[in-house]
Order: C-alpha cells, then sequence, then structure tokens
C-alpha cells in the first residue's frame, strides 16, 4: 500500500512539471517564428520568381542556374562579385579580429596599473549599434572634416579609394568587434593552472615563451571556437560596408548580403526569388566553412 | 504552492508578450483613415501637425498618420496587402510607384469617389495629376511636390559671375564660367550632392528619356553618356566637390557658388546668416528651354474588400479639405499640386513657389513616371563618382546598368 502511494505521488510529479517548457516555451515559440519557419520558406522562394505583392511563381533551379552559371546576366556578376569581397572581407578581417583581442587579453593578465579601465574601454564598443558606430567613423573618416585627414595632414578620400575602403572596414569591424572575443580570452588565461605556469618559469622560460608554449596551448579550444564564431558572423557582414562605403568604389566592397537586400527590399520591383537564392548559397558556403572548422576543433581536442 | 505560484507567474509573461499587441491590431482601424507615409522627422511633424487641422474640424472621420522610414513603407505595403489585414485607406507613395502598383493590381480606382468632387484634373497641376492616371482611371491623388532646385550664394555670384542670376535663369555655360574665375581661390562653382538627381535634370534637359518607343526602360544611350561626361568635365576642371564631402556644409559655410538641392532642404538654408543667398530653378543647359525634374507623391488606395465605401468617400473629403489648406505641410519645402494655393498670399510668398506661380514655370516641370525607373536612380547613384573620377568608362558602365535594369524588370 505504501509502495502504491509513493509510486502514484512520483507520477504526478512527472505528469504535471511544465515549468521548464513554460520558461523555455517563448525562446522556442519566437525562434519557430522569426527564425525556422523564415528559413524554410526562404529555402522555397528561392525556386520561386516572386515581387513579394503577388503570389510567387515556381521557376525551379532556374535563380539557381542564373546566378551559378548564366554569365550574361547582371544577378551571376552580382553573386559572384558579393561572394568575392565577403570572403576576401572574412580572410582579412577573421586574423585580426582573433590576434587583437588575444594580444590585449594577454596584456591585460599582467593586471597592469587602470587595468580595469582598459578592460571596461576596449569592451564598450561591442555595445553600440552598429549604425552609431558607422556614423561615429564615417566622421572620424570623412574626406571633409575627419580628424583623421586633418591629423597626418592626408587629403585621401578613405571610403571611396582602394586599398584604404578595405582598410577602413577592417579597423572599424576589428574596434567594434574587440569585447567579445577579449572577455572570452580573458577569462581562458585566467583559468591556465598556475603550477604549468611556474613549472615553465623555473625551466628557464621567458615571457614570450611562456605565453607561446604554455597559454595559447592551454586555451586552443577557446581560439578554435571564437575562430568558428567569428567566422560565421564576418559572412554576415553587411552594415559596416552599407554604411561606411556604399559598396565601393566600383562595387569592390560590395558584400553578398548589400546584393541579396537590394534584390528582395530595394526600390523598385523585388526580385525575393533570386534574393532568396543567393541567400540559400551564402548559407551553404557558412555551412560548409563552419563544418571544416568544426572538425579541425574536434581533431585538436 | 509556490510552484504553482511560479508557474501562473511564467505563464501571464508570456501571453502578456502577446495579447496586448494582438488587441491594439482589432482597435486601431475604427472610425479613423488611416494613411501611412515615409516622411519622418521635421517634414513629417509637419505633415502631422496638418493632419491634426484636419481632425479639429470634427470631420466624421478622422485621420490617423503613421510615419515611418521609406524601406519600412515598402515592406508594411507587402505584409499588409498579402495578408489582407490592417491595409490603410491612403497611402502617400512616390510618383514613379503609381504605375508599379497599378500593373501588380494592388490600387483601387479613386473614379467613382472623386465624381462630382473638387478633385479633379482641373483643380491640380495637370504634370501632377497625369502621375496618378494609368490607363485612363485615377490611381493616385496629388499630395505634395518635391522638387530639384539650386540654391546660391548671391555674394559668389556677383564676385565671379556678376548678372548670372538676374533672369532667375542659371546656365551650365554661367557655371563653367563662375568656375574658371574661382577655383584659384578654392571656391567651389558647383555642388555635386546628390547624382541621381543632378542626372536626371541634366538628362531630361539634353533631351534624354527613361523609356524607348516600345516602353522599355532605357540608360544605355548617347543622351546619357554626353550627360556623364558633361559632369566629368566639370569635375577635372575643378568646378565641382571632391568624392564625400559635404556639400550641404560647404555651401552653407560660403564656399561653393551654387548647390542644386532639394526644396526640402529650405529649413537648413534658412539658417543661413553669412551671406545672401537664392533659390532659382535647377541648372539648365538651355535657357529657352527650361525643364525642372519634379516629383509629385500621391496618395494611393491599396485593395481591400472590406474597406466600405464611407471610408472611401471620407478619405476623398480629407484630401479635398487638404487642396486649400497645405500650409503647414509646405512649410517643410514641399510645393503644392493644387491650384487652389495658387490664390493664397502666404505661400505665394513661400521661396520655394516661384516653381509653379507662372505658367512658364509650370510648363517646365517633368515628372519622371516610368515603371522602374527608381532601379536606374540607385544604379545611378552608385555609380556617379566612379565614372566622374574615371574609375570606370562612362560607356561600359551604362551598359552594365543597362543590364542589370533589364534583368530585374524581367525584359
Amino acid at each position: 500500500m505504501m509502495e502504491k502511494t509513493q509510486f502514484n505521488e512520483q507520477n504526478k510529479k512527472k505528469n504535471f512539471n511544465l515549468l521548464p517548457a513554460v520558461f523555455v516555451g517563448p525562446h522556442l515559440l519566437i525562434f519557430l517564428v522569426f527564425t525556422l519557419i523564415p528559413f524554410i520558406y526562404g529555402i522555397y522562394i528561392s525556386f520561386t520568381d516572386w515581387d513579394l505583392f503577388t503570389d510567387p511563381v515556381f521557376v525551379g533551379l532556374e535563380n539557381f542556374k542564373t546566378i551559378l552559371f548564366n554569365q550574361d546576366s547582371s544577378f551571376y556578376k552580382q553573386f559572384w562579385n558579393g561572394l568575392q569581397n565577403t570572403f576576401f572581407f572574412v580572410l582579412i578581417t577573421v586574423p585580426f579580429c582573433i590576434m587583437v583581442p588575444l594580444v590585449l587579453a594577454t596584456m591585460l593578465a599582467t593586471r597592469p596599473k587602470l587595468h580595469r579601465l582598459f578592460q571596461a574601454i576596449f569592451y564598450v564598443p561591442s555595445l553600440f549599434a552598429i549604425s552609431a558606430v558607422m556614423i561615429i567613423w564615417q566622421f572620424l573618416l570623412s574626406v571633409s572634416y575627419g580628424p583623421i585627414n586633418s591629423l597626418f595632414g592626408l587629403e585621401l578620400n578613405l571610403l571611396s579609394n582602394q586599398p584604404w575602403a578595405w582598410i577602413s572596414l577592417v579597423i572599424v569591424t576589428v574596434w567594434w568587434t574587440i569585447g567579445g572575443n577579449l572577455v572570452i580570452y580573458q577569462a581562458a588565461i585566467g583559468g591556465v593552472s598556475g603550477d604549468m605556469l611556474e613549472a615553465a618559469e623555473l625551466d628557464g622560460a621567458n615571457a614570450f615563451q611562456k605565453l607561446t608554449k604554455v597559454v595559447i596551448p592551454s586555451i586552443r579550444f577557446q581560439i578554435l571556437y571564437t575562430t568558428i564564431m567569428t567566422t560565421i558572423a564576418q559572412f554576415n557582414v553587411y552594415g559596416q560596408p552599407l554604411m561606411l562605403t556604399g559598396g565601393g568604389p566600383n562595387r569592390s566592397t560590395q558584400v553578398l548580403i548589400m546584393n541579396i537586400q537590394q534584390n528582395a527590399f530595394g526600390s523598385g520591383m523585388a526580385r525575393a526569388g533570386i534574393a532568396s537564392a543567393m541567400a540559400v548559397m551564402l548559407g551553404v558556403c557558412i555551412m560548409v566553412v563552419s563544418i571544416f572548422q568544426f572538425v579541425l576543433m574536434k581533431k585538436q581536442d | 504552492m509556490m510552484k504553482k505560484l511560479t508557474l501562473a507567474t511564467a505563464i501571464a509573461m508570456s501571453l502578456s508578450l502577446v495579447l496586448p499587441t494582438a488587441y491594439q491590431e482589432v482597435s486601431a482601424q475604427e472610425n479613423v483613415i488611416t494613411v501611412w507615409s515615409g516622411v519622418t522627422g521635421p517634414d513629417g511633424d509637419l505633415i502631422r501637425q496638418n493632419i491634426e487641422e484636419y481632425n479639429a474640424t470634427n470631420p466624421a472621420y478622422p485621420v490617423e498618420l503613421l510615419a515611418m522610414e521609406g524601406a519600412t513603407l515598402n515592406s508594411r505595403l507587402v505584409t499588409a496587402t498579402r495578408s489582407k489585414e490592417g491595409v490603410p485607406d491612403l497611402a502617400l507613395v512616390a510618383s514613379e510607384t503609381v504605375s508599379q502598383y497599378v500593373g501588380q493590381n494592388l490600387l483601387e480606382s479613386w473614379d467613382a469617389y472623386i465624381e462630382g468632387t473638387e478633385v479633379n484634373a482641373t483643380n491640380y497641376l495637370a504634370e501632377a495629376w497625369d502621375v496618378g492616371t494609368v490607363d485612363g482611371s485615377q490611381y493616385g491623388l496629388p499630395a505634395t511636390m518635391g522638387t530639384w532646385v539650386m540654391y546660391y550664394n548671391q555674394d559668389l555670384v556677383n564676385q565671379y559671375v556678376p548678372g548670372a542670376t538676374d533672369d532667375g535663369i542659371i546656365t551650365y555655360e554661367e557655371i563653367t564660367t563662375a568656375g574658371e574665375a574661382a577655383k584659384n581661390d578654392g571656391i567651389i562653382a558647383y555642388g555635386f550632392g546628390w547624382p541621381m538627381q543632378n542626372f536626371n535634370n541634366l538628362y531630361l534637359q539634353m533631351g534624354g528619356s527613361f523609356s524607348d518607343d516600345e516602353g522599355f526602360l532605357t540608360i544605355d544611350n548617347d543622351i546619357a553618356v554626353a550627360t556623364l561626361e558633361h559632369f566629368k568635365s566639370m569635375y577635372e576642371a575643378g568646378h565641382t566637390n571632391k568624392n564625400g564631402e559635404d556639400t550641404v556644409a560647404q555651401f552653407m559655410n560660403g564656399q561653393t557658388i551654387f548647390l542644386p538641392e532639394g526644396t526640402w532642404m529650405l529649413s537648413q538654408m534658412e539658417e543661413i546668416t553669412d551671406f545672401e543667398w537664392g533659390q532659382t530653378f535647377t541648372p539648365q543647359w538651355d535657357a529657352d528651354n527650361v525643364v525642372q525634374a519634379s516629383g509629385a507623391s500621391q496618395f494611393a488606395m491599396f485593395v481591400d474588400e472590406n474597406r466600405p465605401d464611407e471610408r472611401r468617400q471620407a478619405a476623398v473629403e480629407f484630401v479635398d479639405w487638404l487642396r486649400t489648406n497645405q500650409m503647414t505641410w509646405l512649410e517643410s519645402g514641399e510645393n503644392t499640386a493644387s491650384l487652389a494655393m495658387l490664390e493664397n498670399e502666404d505661400y505665394l510668398s513661400m521661396p520655394q513657389s516661384f516653381l509653379i506661380q507662372t505658367p512658364e514655370a509650370r510648363e517646365a516641370i517633368r515628372i519622371i513616371t516610368d515603371e522602374g525607373s527608381s532601379h536606374i536612380f540607385g544604379e545611378i547613384d552608385g555609380a556617379a563618382w566612379d565614372m566622374l573620377e574615371g574609375n570606370v568608362d562612362i560607356k561600359e558602365k551604362l551598359a552594365e546598368i543597362q543590364q542589370i535594369v533589364n534583368d530585374t524588370m524581367g525584359y
């Protein structure tokens, strides 16, 4: 009798434990409505010709054939130019987005004077909205009244000439994103075993050797993780080239997401099908790169 | 007990995310005419004030304005028309979009509701009224006209090209004269600000058209090349600003003689106190054939099967009232499209009114309504400086733009 009562009570507890579902539910609902469903719908739209207002017309693989193979089409040129610029942006930005915060975290780990103040200064830019960041840097880099030109006695248009346009984009991006990786590296470096560092010191290792032989190998997982996440983030670059360079000069900084946005939501007739096809291809590229990096991370582990 | 309380609180918080929005959506549309506009900032505030003046007359259907950024307006129109929920009674749309929306079967005709009212072709500027006419039916009712004009620094004109402003028409030849005289003093003759507007005006003045004989958009032609070559020659001669420079700031600081800009910049120009300034037609290629590109925003009625006829009629009543009571809105620098306002002395004293005061001025107005022309505008804006600075060949670039337009329009 006692056992039956206990069994029934345990059953009751299992049946009425809705609390976790209620807390997770809103997020899942939002994820479903604003991410998963649009994601699936976007893939469907990539197989259609759609101007947003009227009903989509199914066209099969035509959009993909156009952007991948039809060299006479402007959408082909847009896609490959945008993809090339996106890859280039990732290649030149990600190393700096990793190395700069890593160097800063290493320096802060030595706890110099005012290290907490510097920590805050380095972190604050990552709190700003992208539009605020771009407005600030537009003024700083302005050919009319930017202090950078005045300070160095230059007459350069840093946003409309190469290679300055790319250099400006990299500097702005790194400045804006330092904070995120910085705190991860700081935490990781703080977790490095003091015994290992002491042992290295006893063996005659200098500061640089301790950094390269002890600290960095100890935090390699965090470095790989941040490399993957930074790579994915930079593949989605949009605000910086849109607001700083406008995709110029001569579309040399026009990234793929700008083309996607322009084709889907720009002025005039929308070509949402083409835009979705470009977005699907960009997603495939990001997935391939991410899988490669995850495999690498797993091997390292 | 504590667990049940926590559970109840969590459910209440979750529901609170959804229910208030749903409730607001239901109650928003009753007994008001909703107007969606892509005009925000101080100009948007003036439109709102004008609408409040209308509401102060206690109409049967007060008007409620929802102002938003242009891109947001387009997105919301898409979702409203596709879901058939929350479709506005009136949407303030740009000139060149009326024919596009009609082609997509998104607009209702005003014909049945303006018949017998003062909202008709005889009471509006012909160019502005014709923007809303598609295949013989009226799909747009003119609101205001935004025009590309030219502001000039009279002090610098007197110094470098005296007498140029006497006849109220400034030619590119006079600008060149001013440029040659002023460039060694570091003064800019021509502020090249918004490329598309400058291009459109000169292109039309040179005899260009945005559609060919078959009705397809055209930009890859000799006149477009000549237009851009002219701007390039001005840039190379040192008569214009450099890429990236703030042309409005340069003008307001007394560094520029002639600045083509929009009538909507009026309130900013009125802050100038250091020199005498004026406003006139956009620079002309031929003084004997004045052409003035303009836009005429339209009140359009998007399709809504559930909209009762009373609301459509009430919307016409609002537009009719606006026809003779637009002063507050016009303080933004916009021009009226209503001929009734030409009898308003306060309006006639506004600087921008010169654009429609005389029959000659009204005849000079050209409104670009070619379907899809906004694609050309966007591409010109993006590529103009590359062409002026010689980074790309003009003919090749125009051919590329033509290809983009053809592909986007599905030709």
